[in-house]
């Protein structure tokens, strides 16, 4: 029978006729059965029409499977709004975005495509009719930033990948000779270009020159040549620190001065540059105030390019 | 053509259905009659070159014409 769903007809007919009629209408059906006058079948919804315009006096008695549930169903208002109410529903939400994940190379790059999406009014949740006029959108407002965008859609998530645009920076040298800011011990050096006027464990002072932007060659002549890098030396510095005396223990109070001391020392080193010993040369605590008196030996970059 | 086992027979390429009874069901085909024995005997599906015949069949007699 057919798995979809059948409908199921009484007749009161003669069945022999009948029979030839099913025959010559080239109908389809099943299950015949004979109680006195009445026949009993099941046919194809889609011989439903003809059947009745046959036999105007045919009796529907039922539709069975699937196609018969849903006929049910769909007969009842109430049902078939809910059935418009789920569809439209899916549609809607099929196309919204309520994510967006941003996959590629560096936090900035991925910060810039995040305001991009926002200046498109891509911020979810959205409606997203085609992802490839958003693709095309971001492509032409980062084509000088990124190699290649990319974006797919999987269910009501955006993912968005990226790949930047790596430019190589050309370096700028200079003949400027680096000149000591500060007195100290020279340490080691960071050097790509110059000629070394001094040597490490050199004691220099402030404003002596430690690269040379002069070589001389075999011939004893001056050649001017770039100068580039950093030159470490061991520095001294002594400070105080000092806060208004309060009811803490003594040791609180001294790790709190200490910890400061630290700090202010610390927003003054750059990279590479470190604390190298620290030593309290006095700490003291009257009525008003508390004060400590420190001293540092750091490990700085004490050249600076000169004019 | 005609296929059957004990409990239904198919029959291909008939002329026309001359009889339906539970016990006899009789069948007009291209050069033959055939006369269709038994006991609860049913038209299980029709078409309109095939004829499914379900029940228990005793016995199937060709007549020839």
């Amino acid at each position: 029978m057919n798995k979809f769903g059948l409908d199921y007809w009484s007749l009161d007919f003669n069945l022999n006729v009948f029979l030839q009629t099913v025959k010559t209408h080239n109908w389809t059906v099943y299950g015949i059965r004979q109680q006195k006058d009445t026949i009993t079948f099941y046919a194809s919804v889609l011989n439903r029409n003809d059947l009745i315009k046959t036999y105007p006096h045919i009796i529907h008695l039922k539709t069975t499977g699937v196609i018969g549930m849903l006929l049910r169903t769909f007969k009842q208002l109430d049902r078939l709004i809910a059935a418009g109410a789920a569809a439209a529903l899916w549609l809607l939400l099929s196309s919204t975005v309520f994510n967006i994940e941003i996959l590629g190379e560096g936090t900035v790059n991925r910060a810039l495509i995040a305001d991009t999406l926002v200046q498109l009014q891509a911020m979810p949740p959205f409606q997203l009719t085609d992802k490839n006029v958003l693709k095309q959108q971001l492509n032409e407002e980062l084509k000088r930033s990124f190699t290649w965008i990319e974006v797919e859609q999987n269910g009501s998530k955006l993912k968005v990948r990226f790949l930047p645009k790596k430019t190589v920076e050309k370096e700028e040298l200079t003949r400027n000779e680096l000149i000591a800011q500060k007195d100290g011990v020279i340490a080691s050096f960071d050097l790509q270009h110059g000629e070394k006027c001094v040597k490490i464990n050199d004691v220099v002072k402030k404003g002596d020159l430690l690269v040379s932007n002069i070589l001389l060659d075999s011939m004893n002549l001056p050649e001017e040549i770039y100068v580039k890098g950093r030159v470490f030396a061991y520095t001294w510095s002594d400070f105080s620190v000092e806060m208004p005396n309060n009811s803490l223990p003594e040791g609180v109070q001294f790790f709190q001065l200490l910890f400061q001391a630290r700090r202010i020392i610390s927003e003054e080193l750059g990279e590479d540059e470190k604390i190298v010993s620290e030593n309290i040369l006095q700490f003291s605590v009257n009525d008003d105030k508390i004060k400590m008196d420190l001293h540092y030996t750091l490990l700085e970059d004490i050249s600076s390019p000169g004019e | 053509m005609i296929t059957y086992d004990d409990r239904q027979l198919m029959i291909e390429k008939y002329k026309a259905i001359l009889r339906v009874r539970k016990n006899e069901i009789k069948i007009q085909c291209a050069h033959y009659t055939l006369t269709i024995q038994g006991s609860d005997l049913m038209i299980s599906a029709l078409t309109r070159d095939e004829i499914l015949i379900g029940g228990t069949i005793a016995t199937v007699v060709f007549n020839n014409e």
